[in-house]
């Protein structure tokens, strides 16, 4: 299998671009670079197509969205990154800093900033949540590229706590928390595309996801 | 005594350098009393071991010593970053500002809290701007924080403001319908400080003609 570095040479030499640009632009790419075509995930593949738009910015003045979709093309096979995944385990207060942290890492830059704020706001509901009614949980995060390249963001926040009792209540609105839990999960709700919720006296496991039109690849990231 | 063969000799001495390779310096060459060329080599390659053993051993001890004096200064920092966390500056005399920057635990919004009540009681404060510009994201939870927060000072008789929310947080808290009616809320810092101005009778104006 081909390296990434070699791939983007590969692209870049059949080009309008003057060698030495190519080559500059090459030699400077990030170290994900260094791996094979197909061991980058979604975050790190549009990292680096960034990387490369700045380049290709830097060295040809224009922007070159056709160019920056065949370095997609051939970076993916056409197919899309592979998903990226990031589990984190939820015990403190400060884990829920965590995991706004990495929702955030995962979406900059593939997400409009404002939907990137309220799916790590949601993300960061949840992940409270666990904390604040079962202690301990799990939160999985993944981001998916589909075959049109528009991006699917999952959440799933897991635990084995006492369940939510009164869903219906919380869900309809009319449940005032003096903790906050009702406003947190519907507020999660709102935020994200959809959330499902299973509970019972066994744990909670909440399900949501953000979809999101795909990155324009050209623009100032 | 019958006397090693050179063979075996040499094999003895190739043990001890693989040993060391594999960074087991104590295994030593054991040496016959026959005066030979092998015995200089023998004898060499013992010193060297010897100097190999004691150079790791000092460098174990200043790794460790390095390791100890890390974690002291990420304390010490760590310390550092809780003190410099919710820095409370008196702009004017009675008016105090706090900028949030980075995220807000449980631990540090009590801190928060409870720094800023206590300065408001020691100033005597009349104003109070709590400055959320460098917040990237607010959940409920923070939000009612700030909320209470300002409820707080209320009670201690001063007024207070929030500033520097941005468009993208201000939608958010919107969709998560979260109450901050009860905090006069202002775009920015420079504003509320303005309207502050005002409120004391203090007049802000440029030198230049």
């Amino acid at each position: 299998m081909a390296l990434v570095r070699d791939a983007v040479a590969d692209v870049l030499r059949n080009t309008s671009l003057v060698p030495v640009a190519a080559r500059s632009i090459v030699t400077t790419l990030p170290s994900s670079a260094g791996g094979e075509v197909g061991s980058l995930d979604v975050v790190a593949g549009h990292d680096l197509l960034r990387y490369l738009a700045v380049g290709l910015r830097v060295f040809s003045s224009a922007p070159q969205p056709a160019l920056l979709e065949e370095l997609h093309r051939c970076l993916t096979g056409g197919q899309g990154f592979k998903p990226a995944n990031r589990v984190l385990t939820v015990t403190s207060d400060h884990h829920v800093v965590t995991a706004q942290e990495t929702a955030h890492a995962m979406l900059r830059g593939l997400f409009k900033p404002t939907d990137c704020i309220r799916v790590v706001t949601a993300v960061s509901e949840l992940a409270r949540n666990i904390y604040l009614y079962a202690q301990t949980g799990e939160v999985r995060l993944t981001m998916a590229e589909e075959p049109d390249w528009s991006l699917l963001f999952q959440v799933v926040a897991q635990d084995r706590g006492p369940g939510i009792p009164n869903l219906d209540e919380i869900l309809s609105g009319s449940y005032r928390s003096k903790t906050g839990l009702g406003k947190g999960l519907l507020g999660a709700r709102t935020l994200l595309d959809g959330l499902d919720i299973k509970t019972g006296p066994g744990g909670t496991t909440i399900k949501g996801f953000k979809k999101s039109r795909p990155p324009d690849l050209s623009r100032n990231p | 005594m019958t006397a090693v063969n050179q063979k075996e000799r040499l094999e003895r001495v190739i043990d001890a350098l693989a040993r060391a390779t594999c960074q087991d310096y104590s295994h030593r060459v054991p040496v016959q009393d026959v005066d030979d060329e092998l015995l200089e080599l023998e004898v060499g390659v013992n010193m060297l071991l010897e100097d190999l053993e004691r150079v790791s051993r000092q460098n174990a001890e200043s790794l460790g010593e390095i390791e100890r004096k890390n974690r002291e200064i990420a304390e010490r920092s760590a310390l550092a970053l809780r003190e410099l966390a919710t820095p409370i500056i008196v702009v004017w005399r009675g008016v105090l500002t706090l900028p949030v920057i980075g995220a807000v635990d449980t631990e540090r919004s009590a801190d928060m809290m409870d720094a800023l009540l206590n300065k408001v009681v020691a100033e005597q404060a009349t104003h109070v701007v709590i400055d959320l510009t460098g917040i990237s994201v607010l959940d409920t939870r923070t939000a009612d924080h700030f909320v209470r927060m300002a409820k707080a000072v209320r009670l201690l008789g001063a007024s207070c403001y929030i500033t520097g929310i941005s468009p993208a947080i201000a939608q958010t808290l919107a969709q998560l319908s979260v109450d901050t009616s009860s905090a006069r809320t202002v775009q920015k810092l420079s504003d509320a400080l303005r309207e502050v101005f005002h409120e004391l009778g203090v007049v802000v104006r440029s030198s230049a003609a």
